[in-house]
Parts: structure tokens; C-alpha cells; sequence
């Protein structure tokens, strides 16, 4: 892809490609999704070091998001279930999150930006969804959820749900994968037009005056779609499991 | 113009119509739902927070509507899977 800002990290993934390159390739998909993890795992024990009834900074900032997914889960879930998934659902969305917004940062990546890792994110919640399903209602007590309440439209119904299914992470992971990418080629371009236009300098002014100040508004709606894009992938998995889990209600 | 260069314009003419003709729909779906939820926060204000929360979970999904256009007009601008079968190298 042409239109994309130059990486900023090149060098590490180029470090890293030397030492492990036998093993696995390196790309830079891989380099960010590292560095979020850490940052994830360093902010959690900054955090966690010093709890106290009155939550401060970092603990504040954490505290705020896990109520926020405990909340949204209670109301889908009931509260036994909720706390059960939370370290799964709140592991999603701060990786989710943190891997949105760092893409804002000019000069780097961000990792939803990339299918492989939506689409791996989605493959544990469709993995999730079906073991869940299976162990809460029972394989047969499953099965029968794919035939439909009319046993006779079996033939139609069962491609029509094995079909659903197979949807369901393909979906999610394309959502959140699109709407980043969108967002950075978008980005990208407009840079790339900044080159293109000063190099020729051809009504310097007048032509500079898109690309210069279009970044800044196509940013604060990428702030926008990062926490709506977040909040979607999260509630959907959420409803997945939970719709996977109910008993039988009719 | 040879072969390849009718096949590169083709190419960029489809993937422009395409997103064009892909926004259509998704654009007056949204329209409706966004206008009957401003509907029922007028009728209701104090149901607004439950309101914005199906609304953008309907609207995230008629969005991923004009995604997947957008995916597609991508693969035909930058990885077309027949590209080198089509054009040679």
C-alpha cells in the first residue's frame, strides 16, 4: 500500500527480524502489537502497586474502564456470569482500546489496522462462543438450537445458522479492521499530498490548505470511531457468548 | 493502450463506482435510524442513554455494510488476487 506513512519503528522491526527472522518473520503488526502488550502489562502493575480505597491515577484511569465493561456485561449477563468473562471481555477492550488509539500517534501503527490480528481477536470469541455453548447447554441441547422451534424446516434452517455462524467472526473482525485502515490510508493520503504539493509548489498556498488542516478533523473523528469501534467489538462478543449461553426461554 | 493499462483503469473505475453505488443504501439507512432515535429522545428523554446504545450498535452495523465495499475496492486496487494471471508479471 503506497499511500501509508513511513513507520517509525523500522529500525526495530529490522533489529528483530536478525534474531528471530530464522523462527518467525517480524512485520511491524507484530512489533506494535508487542509494544501494547507491554505498555498494558506495565501500566496494570503501575496500577496495581498501590491500591487504595480512593483510587488515583493509573488505578483511577483502570478502575473506570473495568466498570464501564462490568457494567455493560451485568446488563447482558446477570452478575455471576459477568464476573466469570470479565477477565476475557476486559482484556479485549483495553487491548482494543490502547491498540486504536496508538495508531493516532504519527509514525506508528496501529495493530487492528491489520486483519491477522482482528481476525484472531474474533476467531477467540467465535472459539469461546461454541465451548461456552456446548457446556452450558449440552451438545444435543446445542445441536438443536441450529434446527429452529420447527423441526420440518431443519433443511432449511441449518445452513441458514451454520452459515450465521461462520459470519459472525468475519464480520466483527472486517468492522474493526476497515474502520482503522480507513482511517489511516485516509491519513496517509492527505500526507502524501503535502509532498506532492510542495514539491511542485503550484498555488502554494490555496493547495496546502486541504492537506494542512483536513489531518486534524479526520483525527478527532479517528478518537471518535477508536472508543465506538472498541465498545462495538466488545458488547457484540458479549452478546455472542451470553445469546450462546441462555437457556431455553420459549 | 495496451492490455495492462485498460486493466489498471477498469480496475480504479470499479473500485470508484463501486464504494459510490456501496454508500447509497447504508447512507439512508443510517439516515432512518438516526432519525427515529432523535425521535424517541424527544418523546422520551430519560431512555436516551439505553437509545444511544442500540443506535450505535444498529449504526456500526450498517456501517460494516459499506466496509465491506471498502474491502473490496481495496483487493481490487492493491491485491488482486488475478492480477498476474491477467496481466503477465
Amino acid at each position: 500500500m503506497e499511500a501509508e506513512a513511513p513507520f517509525l519503528l523500522q529500525f526495530l522491526v529490522d533489529w528483530l527480524n536478525q534474531i528471530l527472522g530464522k523462527w518467525i518473520p517480524i512485520n511491524a503488526t507484530i512489533v506494535m502489537t508487542w509494544l501494547v502488550s507491554i505498555g498494558i502489562i506495565i501500566l496494570a502493575i503501575v496500577a496495581c502497586s498501590s491500591l487504595k480505597m480512593i483510587p488515583k491515577g493509573a488505578q483511577n484511569l483502570l478502575e473506570i474502564l473495568i466498570e464501564q465493561v462490568l457494567q455493560l456485561m451485568e446488563g447482558m449477563m446477570g452478575q455471576k456470569k459477568a464476573k466469570f468473562f470479565l477477565p476475557l471481555m476486559g482484556t479485549l477492550a483495553l487491548f482494543i482500546l490502547v491498540s486504536n488509539l496508538i495508531g493516532l500517534v504519527p509514525g506508528l501503527k496501529a495493530p487492528t489496522g491489520d486483519w491477522n490480528t482482528t481476525i484472531a481477536l474474533a476467531l477467540i470469541v467465535f472459539i469461546l462462543t461454541h465451548f461456552f455453548g456446548i457446556k452450558g447447554k449440552g451438545l444435543i441441547g446445542y445441536l438443536k438450537h441450529f434446527v429452529g422451534p420447527i423441526w420440518w424446516l431443519a433443511p432449511l434452517m441449518v445452513p441458514i445458522h451454520f452459515i450465521g455462524e461462520l459470519a459472525k467472526p468475519f464480520s466483527l473482525s472486517i468492522r474493526l479492521f476497515a474502520n482503522m485502515m480507513s482511517k489511516h490510508m485516509a491519513l496517509g493520503c492527505l500526507a502524501l499530498l503535502i509532498i506532492i504539493f510542495s514539491k511542485k509548489a503550484i498555488l502554494f498556498a490555496q493547495t496546502l490548505f486541504i492537506p494542512l488542516f483536513l489531518p486534524p478533523v479526520i483525527m478527532m473523528l479517528g478518537v471518535l470511531t477508536c472508543l465506538i469501534q472498541t465498545f462495538v467489538f466488545v458488547f457484540l462478543a458479549i452478546v455472542y457468548i451470553s445469546i450462546a449461553m441462555e437457556e431455553e426461554e420459549h | 493502450m495496451d492490455g495492462a493499462v485498460w486493466f489498471f483503469a477498469l480496475s480504479v473505475l470499479a473500485a470508484g463506482v463501486g464504494i459510490g453505488i456501496a454508500t447509497i443504501g447504508p447512507g439512508i439507512g443510517q439516515g432512518i435510524a438516526t432519525s427515529k432515535a432523535v425521535e424517541g429522545v424527544a418523546r422520551q428523554p430519560e431512555a436516551s442513554g439505553k437509545i444511544m446504545t442500540i443506535l450505535i450498535l444498529g449504526l456500526a452495523f450498517i456501517e460494516s455494510l459499506v466496509l465491506y465495499a471498502l474491502v473490496i475496492a481495496l483487493i481490487i486496487l492493491f491485491g488482486n488476487p488475478a492480477l498476474t494471471h491477467i496481466v503477465g508479471h
